[in-house]
């Protein structure tokens, strides 16, 4: 019987939604919160799953404990089921809004993303954010370095992206406001616990 | 009568030790107010983040306590008093001790006896005082200690500390006391001070089958686990594992007080195990349905009504991430 978890307790402004994993060859691997792995073996520093679903789905990666002391150990493992939901996400380019639910946000949107059907996938980490994105105290998100890869449905090709802070070329930008609260985080958790499928979080709609 | 006085004051004892007792002070004074600390009752609050850093271990309460007025002494004894035998040392050294104490743990005594609103008590009333009662023997004790060190010049201390000319001319006093203060502002304000990394540390404290006993008793009574995780984590800092392993004495004499990591009321003795099942049962339940901040908020109050401590809980509960997932 394969035991399926999903990664947990990264949301944490230590982890910012990220886990650390290193495959068996020990190259680095940034895994999503929510990731859903199987636990193949307990480790005596750690635990060795087989990752799910995202774009390194069937690679096998060890992961450290979440705390390791007095001979015990927790898991970052969480055996709760998700009820990952379908969604499906709208960007009015005209006044720069991005329709979640009955939430809108304010975007700024590069004039290279043209109107179509997009697919969200499993995000990346951006390194070298700027620290005020992050700053919650003044509308940043601890969430803020993570990206999430849009693709046309029609048109495969990487490098565009939906994600928090001022302006990225080619990208859809979740606007930074130091008056607003963590909109980032509110956006970032709807994403990140939905499901199309294996390889793909949820979709947009650009009009 | 006026040639008497003259003379007493012209003596070189009373000059020295005049000069010691003012040197040994202020040098102290200087030392502790470089941390910005209302103390010694702060150690044991919540809302400085330097307390909280020397709380959590009984050896850097022990160091920060004892070890710079202890150094402070034997360096003022040797500079103003290494040729004029024990006693001399032992009083200048005394009432040094003497004055200190009486500034902060006779004073803070006394007003937790008075219950002035200049001290709060963060443990068992008697706990703490009788924190400060060993504080104040253990440095009387020291005081003997450091006179007898400078003036049987044990560890040949005279060769290796300044004598007053050699003080005058390097200023040797303002060098140590400057280093003193920076090494130990160093040690307590590196990036561990930041209060998410004092959070993580506290969180790293916790043994982690508690840490998973938390998490299937919150599922079992449908408890928020991250308020009460935050609840622990506070806890943890106000009561570090030295405290509660003293505390813990008071469980011989089978008396009234709180007990376990979650420091619940009991009339006896429980582990920390079973004062997490009863703080979540009593405390805690169905508090995962509740999404009314006043309503969260009183749920912690009723823990503990500090409003300090209160907001250390919700400070904890942002840093953990205070979202409604399925965790």
């Amino acid at each position: 019987m394969r035991k399926t978890y999903f990664i947990s307790k990264i949301l944490d402004r230590f982890h910012r939604g990220w886990l650390t994993s290193f495959s068996l060859a020990g190259q680095r691997t940034e895994l999503p919160y929510s990731t859903k792995v199987v636990l193949i073996k307990n480790l005596k520093d750690g635990q060795l799953i087989r990752v799910e679903e995202n774009n390194i789905r069937g690679e096998i990666v060890k992961i450290p404990f979440l705390f390791s002391n007095f001979g015990q150990h927790q898991s970052y493992l969480s055996k709760n089921k998700i009820n990952y939901s379908k969604l499906r996400l709208k960007l009015r380019k005209k006044d720069g809004l991005l329709l979640l639910g009955d939430k809108k946000y304010r975007c700024v949107v590069d004039e290279n993303i043209t109107n179509g059907d997009y697919l969200i996938k499993f995000p990346l980490p951006k390194l070298n954010l700027d620290p005020k994105l992050t700053n919650e105290t003044s509308g940043g998100s601890r969430f803020a370095n993570t990206w999430f890869p849009i693709t046309r449905r029609d048109d495969r090709s990487m490098g565009r992206f939906l994600h928090f802070g001022s302006f990225s070329k080619g990208c859809i930008t979740v606007r930074f406001d130091e008056d607003m609260n963590s909109i980032w985080s509110e956006i970032y958790l709807k994403i990140i616990l939905a499901r199309m499928n294996n390889n793909t979080l949820a979709s947009l709609r650009v009009s | 009568m006026v040639e008497a006085i003259a003379n007493f004051i012209q003596n070189p004892v009373v000059i020295n030790s005049i000069g010691a007792l003012l040197f040994i002070n202020i040098l102290l004074k200087l030392f502790y107010k470089s941390f910005e600390l209302t103390w010694p009752e702060l150690y044991f609050a919540t809302n400085d983040k330097t307390a909280l850093f020397v709380s959590v271990s009984f050896r850097r309460f022990l160091m920060f306590r004892f070890l710079p007025p202890f150094v402070l002494i034997i360096f003022g004894l040797s500079v103003f008093l290494r040729d004029f035998g024990f006693r001399a040392n032992l009083y200048v050294s005394l009432i040094s001790i003497s004055v200190y104490l009486i500034n902060h743990d006779v004073k803070a005594i006394y007003q937790i006896l008075t219950k002035s609103d200049k001290v709060k008590t963060y443990f068992n009333l008697w706990f703490q005082i009788i924190l400060h009662l060993f504080v104040v023997v253990l440095m009387l004790v020291l005081g003997v200690v450091s006179a007898y060190i400078v003036s049987s010049n044990l560890f040949s201390i005279t060769k290796i500390l300044p004598t007053f000319q050699g003080l005058a001319d390097n200023l040797w006093s303002s060098l140590i006391a400057v280093l003193l203060a920076v090494y130990f502002k160093e040690i307590f304000s590196h990036e561990g001070l930041s209060q998410d990394i004092l959070y993580r540390r506290s969180l790293e404290t916790i043994p982690p089958k508690l840490l998973n006993l938390i998490e299937s008793e919150s599922k079992k009574h449908n408890a928020d686990e991250n308020l009460v995780k935050a609840v622990c984590v506070a806890e943890n800092l106000q009561r570090p594992k030295w405290v509660r392993k003293i505390e813990n004495i008071k469980a011989f004499l089978r008396l009234y007080g709180t007990y376990g990591i979650m420091q619940v009321r009991s009339n006896k003795p429980i582990s920390d195990e079973e004062s997490i099942k009863v703080a979540i049962r009593e405390r805690f339940k169905n508090s995962a349905s509740v999404f009314d901040p006043d309503q969260r908020r009183k749920i912690v109050s009723d823990y503990n009504k500090d409003s300090r401590y209160i907001d250390v809980v919700f400070n904890i509960l942002s840093y953990l991430g205070d979202f409604q997932t399925p965790e």
